[in-house]
């Protein structure tokens, strides 16, 4: 495979598109490594916190409840299936199959921010703010919002994404044999998916 | 003309390489433990997320909060985690080395976080 991406690379002065592929792809891992510094820094101070504070945790718990995050969390893998399933009828030849796929993915990440909002006022309704406020209600939230609105965040970038990559399909510039753009949306994605699969459990279930 | 027929024959097979390291996942149907299963590995992948989550929700909210169920569910994430790593991001196919940009900063980051949370903020 090394020796006909060079072969290619020597005939053509540029790389092939198996080589464009595989460079991006390394460039984006090493993104993900930088995003995965981040979140275990945020993950790891709620844990301690958590740990030091089980009280707080449990009551946190009993006002929030639990069922709306569950709900909300089978909609971030289904919309990681989406995604690698829209990838998969590319890679078969099927255009629009990717982009019905896709559009359900961004629809899954819309639907999945507006209940993490509605999730946000519930818990800010009950004392639970982002500010210091003198009760350990306000010390929880500090540590909680960071961790999942961060993430939240990077589902708004990832639905944008999703509906670039949906005009790009439209406009025909993703083939069977040209998926590359496809593929670096979906290491992303299936990124942020990890990220709330550790979230969910270490901030809502433990 | 010689030589740039060897270089298409060449970029051929490595198209083909690259086809039949992905043909299972084009499959339609997925062969788990000699069983046939009429569905893509995307979607039996996705049902094994969906078990495994409806598994921690109920070990959560049944089972009193102790070592062993806060240990179920840590290994319950970490194995819909390696699910969605190995077949989603399709890590099992490609080069192993990408592994370590999760592993290495994940040690990187824990260390760093609990060195700093030892710091003591009261004595100074």
């Amino acid at each position: 495979m090394a020796a006909i991406e060079q072969h290619v690379e020597h005939e053509h002065g540029h790389a092939s598109p198996q080589a464009r592929l595989e460079n991006l792809k390394f460039a984006t891992w090493l993104y993900l490594a930088s995003e995965v510094i981040i979140f275990t820094v945020l993950i790891a101070t709620y844990v301690v916190f958590s740990l030091n504070n089980r009280d707080v945790v449990h009551e946190v718990h009993e006002k929030a409840g639990i069922m709306l995050v569950a709900f909300n969390t089978f909609l971030l893998l289904a919309s990681s299936w989406a995604m690698v399933m829209g990838l998969r009828q590319l890679k078969l030849g099927n255009r629009q199959g990717l982009i019905s796929w896709i559009s359900l993915t961004a629809l899954l990440g819309v639907i999945f921010v507006s209940l993490q909002y509605v999730e946000y006022r519930t818990l800010s309704d009950a004392g639970v703010v982002l500010f210091y406020s003198g009760g350990a209600l306000s010390e929880f939230g500090m540590r909680f919002y960071a961790p999942t609105a961060f993430h939240g965040a990077h589902v708004i970038v990832g639905v944008l994404w999703a509906l670039f990559i949906i005009w790009n399909a439209r406009r025909g510039n993703y083939s069977a044999t040209n998926y590359a753009g496809v593929e670096i949306f979906g290491l992303y994605w299936h990124f942020v998916d990890v990220v709330w699969i550790f979230l969910f459990t270490f901030i809502y279930l433990i | 003309m010689t030589d740039l027929s060897t270089t298409v024959e060449h970029a051929e097979e490595a198209a083909q390489e690259v086809h039949d390291s992905h043909s299972a996942d084009h499959s339609d149907k997925t062969v788990i433990l000699g069983t046939t299963i009429n569905a893509p590995i995307y979607t039996v992948v996705f049902g094994a997320l969906a078990l495994l989550t409806f598994f921690e929700l109920a070990v959560a909210e049944l089972l009193p909060r102790n070592f062993v169920t806060t240990t179920l569910l840590v290994v319950a994430s970490i194995i819909k985690a390696v699910l969605v790593v190995l077949f989603y991001m399709h890590l099992k196919d490609d080069n192993p080395l990408y592994a370590l940009a999760l592993v290495l900063p994940l040690f990187i980051g824990l260390i760093a976080t609990f060195f700093l949370l030892a710091v003591p903020t009261s004595t100074y």
